[in-house]
């Protein structure tokens, strides 16, 4: 039972950020929340948060491959309880919500904008000027940041690039500090999203109230078993009430020298100035263990990826990285396809299930 | 019989007593291993038992066996600790650290935390400090 109670909803704690001072800020939440849907925050004008994360559809898009200005080469991973991570993006290159926030803004697939085009979007919405002044205590109208370039950023084309490096260093950071209390008031609201009780956490409840329940049906209650027994293993990674260890494993998905996942963003992490460690976190050095203590071994990592939670699966498809697997057989079915040498290449031990065990366990996970 | 009840009755209340001073804490952990050529032995204690998705605070005590001499033991020794999971063929999910605490006259164990369910192994290679001779000492942990 206390498995059981480990696994619903009601043990979720409330996430933890102490590089975001403004996590539990309502007024950083709300700004976040008007930031998430604001389509003008991208280049073309019609790119948000929300139009890759849709509400209605578990803070994801149903698209294999995510969909901003252009297709990008990563499946839109669901934002349900995503608060309660320790690393960001299938292969975990950034360490905190709002840091995480920041990338797809200036990702040319994506949102497309320039860090001093953000700028000048904040500076010239009355309501989001107000608001930014009320919650971070610092004036847009710095000497500093007067007559910056339209476009200038560290990760666009070289002409942004150019005039990126024109600017003085009081520049860069006045407007990254701008830059990181952004993504700061989006992951704020961000973190608010949590999945909703599920007939699982009914379950659980019931049964730890009553000692009986017949929520789920005899199906689901055998995939149940088989989803906590070794016999599939879906436990060992696929835990806490979020069903994720939150780790990176290698279950055999990664492509070499396509898509290799952990392995290829240790250097980027290190060195990433938005990182729990750098100038714009509001964490003390003690509180950085994730990073400090990170591994960094790129060649044990090869293939890795976050685990991703399972809340909300019924909704959250096409499944993987990549977005290979159309449905729940599919991913049942590379499972259970796991053999002696391919095991050896992966973290998976050899898993041997049989159509009516997969059937099972998908007719539990679609409680969820 | 009588005494044999004294003795009994003697630590139990010695134990309570401890465990309501909160010198042992009920909950703590210990094992130990003597390393592989039997140079040194390893006394590993955590605050808790090891569990998944949380950072252990553990420590490591490392004991002469067969030098420089049983039981003494040993400051500051270059100690690199590895592991993993022999049945998933991955390793540690971090890279924790060996560090020589000079006030708790211990090696505290920094950054160590296990991912999921099932048999780990947890190794301490050490150095003496001569660099002469080296050893290792291999824990098997059942989360």
């Amino acid at each position: 039972m206390s498995l059981l109670k480990s696994l619903s909803l009601s043990a979720l704690k409330e996430p933890v950020d102490p590089s975001n001072q403004y996590l539990n800020n309502p007024n950083a939440i709300k700004f976040g929340e008007a930031l998430f849907n604001d389509p003008s925050l991208s280049s073309t004008k019609t790119v948000s948060c929300a139009s890759c994360h849709i509400g209605a559809n578990a803070f994801m898009d149903s698209r294999t491959l995510a969909l901003g200005k252009q297709q990008g080469i990563r499946n839109t991973p669901s934002l349900l309880n995503i608060g309660q991570q320790h690393w960001f993006f299938w292969d975990g290159r950034k360490d905190s919500l709002w840091s995480q926030a920041l990338a797809p803004i200036e990702n040319p697939k994506e949102h497309n904008l320039t860090r001093t085009e953000l700028v000048h979007l904040i500076k010239a919405n009355k309501r989001y000027k107000k608001q930014y002044k009320e919650i971070f205590g610092l004036s847009l109208e710095n000497k500093a940041l007067l007559k910056l370039p339209q476009r200038a950023g560290p990760n666009g084309n070289i002409k942004v690039l150019k005039k990126w490096k024109k600017l003085s260093t009081e520049q860069r950071k006045g407007i990254n500090r701008i830059f990181s209390n952004i993504g700061k008031a989006i992951a704020s609201y961000v973190a608010t999203i949590k999945s909703q009780p599920s007939r699982f956490d009914q379950y659980v409840q019931e049964l730890a109230t009553t000692g009986d329940s017949r929520v789920l049906n005899d199906s689901e209650k055998r995939g149940l078993k088989l989803f906590l027994s070794q016999k599939s293993g879906c436990i060992n990674c696929h835990n806490t009430p979020v069903f994720s260890n939150k780790e990176f494993h290698n279950i055999g998905t990664g492509i070499k020298a396509k898509d290799n996942g952990r392995s290829e963003v240790i250097t980027e992490l290190i060195h990433d100035p938005f990182n729990c460690l750098g100038d714009y976190s509001d964490a003390m050095p003690s509180q950085c263990l994730e990073l400090k203590y990170m591994n960094k071994d790129k060649h044990a990592l090869s293939g890795a990826f976050r685990t991703p939670s399972l809340k909300g699966i019924s909704k959250t498809a096409p499944y993987m990285h990549d977005g290979r697997y159309k449905t729940l057989q599919d991913v049942l079915k590379h499972y259970s396809e796991i053999k002696d040498k391919k095991s050896l290449e992966t973290d998976l031990p050899v898993i041997n299930l049989s159509t009516q065990e997969q059937r099972d366990i998908i007719h539990f996970l679609l409680t969820l | 019989m009588m005494n044999v009840k004294k003795v009994l009755s003697f630590f139990l209340l010695f134990y309570t007593c401890q465990i309501s001073a909160g010198v042992v804490k009920p909950e703590a952990w210990s094992m130990s291993q003597p390393t592989l050529k039997r140079i040194f032995t390893v006394n590993l204690f955590c605050k808790r038992p090891p569990q998944t998705g949380e950072f252990l605070q553990c420590q490591a005590d490392i004991l002469g066996l067969t030098h420089p001499e049983p039981g003494k033991q040993l400051e500051n020794l270059p100690v690199i600790i590895g592991g993993g999971m022999p049945a998933h063929h991955h390793g540690l999910p971090t890279q924790p650290e060996v560090v020589w605490s000079e006030k708790q006259q211990t090696n505290r164990i920094e950054g160590l935390k296990f991912s999921m369910p099932g048999q780990w192994q947890l190794r301490f290679f050490i150095h003496d400090k001569a660099n002469k001779l080296k050893d290792v000492a291999t824990f098997n942990i059942k989360i």
